[in-house]
């Protein structure tokens, strides 16, 4: 998606702008998804992660967390990203540019601090969230060493996906929205005998190559860990 | 009813009605926060609930370090843990170990007396021959070499001396594995460290093994699935958890089809081969440990058996080759199961 077409989705979606004027492309594909459906979700792309969340923390704390509790996680991203951040809340894509309320100016403050937006690599992807149910449900993410190595839509169909583990490789197959491993390096194979995915929250492992191939979101049943 | 006592529920009221006798609801701002790591041959989860980011991270990276040490020190896959020790002088002489591993062999061969033998860590060297834990593939082993190693599986021929802290396993060719135990050992210590670094609520998964401490950041119970032990990507029920632990022993997990017949990881101790009459255990216990020996002793004794023992300090949830479901009456009442259709 060119910049253009992004405007245009989010422009269809809310009155409101994005941050920057270039969203990386996983921020942009998230906000794309998520707008209409989460009340708060707050994403940053950063290669400064530590000083990204002490002064990310204390603002949400001041400003969004005396009302309820978020829910946090951070993984890495492979390859180079833009380092940025996208806001969400009651449903709007922020601008915080032009917003004039505190949480506004305090996350633009933070974002000069950090230099965004600028071209990183590696860099870590930080999220906050009310509910993480609505967070990229669309979208089969593979992850080896919790580092994020490639998103997929789910209606894409890929027959032959080869990722690169930590012994040897995993191959993905993602076919009318459902994900499954059709070869592994691995021994066992116990990975390839998980069947195929399509609901939030479902995951396949393949423990040797510390490989992870999630539907993005939380579980349907809203389960917080599953007993095996 | 006297004024005192109507003033007294009156009082009760006010307070449940204002949250202040509700456990574990929020009453700062709280941050959930999840972290993952490849640990004990698996992936390990963590959801901490803290006030700060931070300070959450910071517990779940000493958890994880805790479990890493814990890994150091039991792995029978590494030479260079006291296991591994112990497996190389296998009928050769005794080796001193750290008090710790002392403790847990210790509990271990209580467990296997307590069980008759039916859970028993000397099994190490069924399992190696057969390749489940191991990187080669897994393969009907031949009877003769089957029986000869049987005759080794027995965790009277663990010596423990309690004066010098050493370990003897009496015949060559003897081999302990911690797998049925280590990894809710392992939980237990990284919940202690979690509560050391002042986090009270959070889960920690290991590969399926699971303790839930106190409530979620919604004042909520956590919610625990069960994997369906043939569509796996299905659950077969859920329920609700709060300081306590659950695991699962099943025979889908690690296993190989050979001459079209599926053979699993969890042997009987018997007679060599992976005990059959369920496709799997689940049980609730105090610790994480305990739910990690119950569950594979229980998934080899059956139902009749857990029935016939009771009281135990477990409950147990089994699923029998036909697919039955048969669980206490607890589970329902106190731990909400529901089954999923």
């Amino acid at each position: 998606m060119n910049r253009r077409d992004f405007i245009k989705q989010i422009s269809f979606m809310t009155s409101g702008l994005v941050l920057s004027n270039a969203l990386p492309g996983f921020l942009r594909k998230a906000a794309a998804v998520e707008i209409q459906r989460t009340p708060f979700q707050l994403s940053v792309v950063t290669d400064r992660p530590d000083e990204a969340l002490a002064r990310l923390e204390n603002l949400l704390k001041s400003r969004v967390l005396s009302k309820s509790s978020l829910k946090y996680a951070e993984y890495r991203l492979a390859g180079d990203h833009l380092s940025d951040m996208a806001l969400i809340s009651g449903g709007r894509l922020i601008n915080v540019h032009q917003a004039q309320d505190e949480l506004s100016r305090g996350l633009l403050e933070i974002a000069r601090s950090l230099d965004m937006p600028r071209r990183v690599g590696n860099p870590v992807l930080m999220q906050f969230s009310q509910d993480l149910s609505s967070m990229d449900p669309e979208k089969i993410q593979i992850f080896v060493r919790n580092q994020l190595v490639e998103e997929i839509d789910m209606h894409e169909n890929r027959e032959y996906l080869r990722v690169a583990g930590v012994q040897g490789f995993v191959a993905v197959a993602v076919r009318q929205g459902k994900a499954n491993i059709v070869e592994a390096s691995c021994r066992h194979q116990t990975c390839m005998k998980m069947g195929s995915i399509h609901h939030p929250g479902q995951n396949l492992v393949c423990i040797p190559n510390q490989v992870r191939v999630v539907v993005a979101g939380q579980h349907a049943k809203g389960v917080d860990g599953i007993v095996y | 009813m006297s004024i005192k006592t109507v003033g007294y529920f009156f009082l009760l009221g006010l307070l449940t009605g204002s949250g202040l006798l509700a456990q574990d609801k929020p009453t700062a701002p709280l941050f959930e926060v999840t972290a993952t790591k490849y640990l004990l041959g698996t992936q390990v989860d963590i959801i901490a609930v803290g006030e700060s980011v931070q300070s959450a991270k910071q517990a779940c990276y000493f958890a994880f370090r805790e479990m890493e040490r814990i890994e150091r020190m039991l792995s029978s896959h590494r030479e260079d843990s006291e296991i591994g020790r112990i497996n190389q002088q296998a009928g050769l002489q005794p080796v001193p170990v750290s008090p710790e591993t002392f403790a847990i062999l210790q509990r271990a061969l209580n467990y296997s007396r307590r069980f008759q033998g039916l859970f028993d860590i000397s099994i190490g060297t069924v399992l190696h021959l057969w390749g489940f834990n191991e990187d080669r593939d897994i393969r009907l082993p031949p009877p003769d070499s089957l029986r000869q190693r049987l005759a080794l599986v027995n965790y009277r021929y663990i010596r423990l001396n309690p004066r010098d802290t050493t370990v003897t396993l009496l015949k060559p060719g003897m081999r302990i594995d911690l797998g049925g135990i280590a990894k809710g050992y392992a939980i237990d210590r990284a919940a202690a460290t979690m509560r050391r670094h002042g986090i009270r609520r959070f889960l920690i998964n290991a590969g399926g093994d699971i303790y839930a401490a106190g409530r979620k950041a919604n004042g909520q119970r956590w919610r625990i699935g069960i994997k369906h032990p043939r569509e796996l990507n299905s659950l077969l029920a859920t329920f609700e958890l709060s300081d306590y632990a659950v695991a699962t022993s099943g025979d889908y997990e690690r296993y190989a089809i050979l001459n079209g017949r599926r053979y699993h990881h969890i042997l009987d101790p018997r007679t060599g081969y992976p005990a059959s009459g369920y496709r799997s255990v689940t049980v609730l216990a105090q610790t994480a440990e305990a739910a990690d020996v119950w569950a594979t002793y229980l998934f080899i004794l059956g139902r009749a058996g857990y029935k016939k023992a009771h009281p135990l300090p477990v409950t147990a949830l089994f699923v029998d080759q036909r697919g039955r479901v048969e669980y206490d009456p607890v589970w329902r009442e106190k731990y909400r199961l529901q089954l999923v259709q």
